[in-house]
């Protein structure tokens, strides 16, 4: 039995209802959609190949300001010194 | 010139913690938290600046040093001349 992705909505082309395959004897291969509808589905679904992605920052806790100017960033979430 | 410096060292800090927030906001004008932030380092900033201007002379040559003669513009000491530590 195919397991549809519940947050792949979209249809593959205009006019189209459906992304599901047609039932085709002998043949089970799933077929992805091409363009899946984040925002509809209401998060960030796994991430695919070769596709570039900016997480929207989230306001949250902030360094001082001395801090922040020693680290190059008032966002802990965005520091991250280089190992070396 | 303890004083001067840790007052410099404020503003810097200040001005870049509201560079910051200003591009935070850009991508996110309706974070009110972050807003509350911005103008409130905001109001920090241009309180330290206008009392350092006041006491040390220009750090912006169209900002709020009082009137003086003579052209206290190019007194000393240049950002350069100062030891940061």
């Amino acid at each position: 039995m195919l397991q549809r992705n519940p947050f792949l909505t979209r249809p593959l082309t205009p006019g189209s209802q459906e992304n599901t395959p047609k039932e085709q004897p002998g043949i089970e291969a799933a077929v992805e959609p091409v363009t899946p509808d984040y925002q509809a589905a209401g998060f960030y679904p796994t991430y695919r190949l070769a596709r570039a992605y900016v997480v929207r920052q989230k306001y949250g806790p902030l360094f001082s300001p001395a801090e922040a100017l020693e680290k190059g960033t008032i966002f802990p979430d965005l520091y991250s010194p280089y190992p070396f | 010139m303890d004083e001067r410096l840790s007052m410099l060292k404020e503003i810097q800090s200040l001005e870049f913690f509201a560079i910051e927030l200003n591009l935070f906001l850009d991508t996110h004008p309706g974070d009110r938290a972050a807003l509350r932030d911005f103008y409130s380092v905001r109001d920090k900033l241009l309180v330290a600046k206008k009392r350092y201007e006041e006491i040390y002379g220009p750090l912006m040559v169209f900002g709020h040093t009082p009137v003086k003669c003579p052209w206290p513009w190019i007194e000393g000491p240049w950002p350069w001349e100062i030891e940061y530590e």
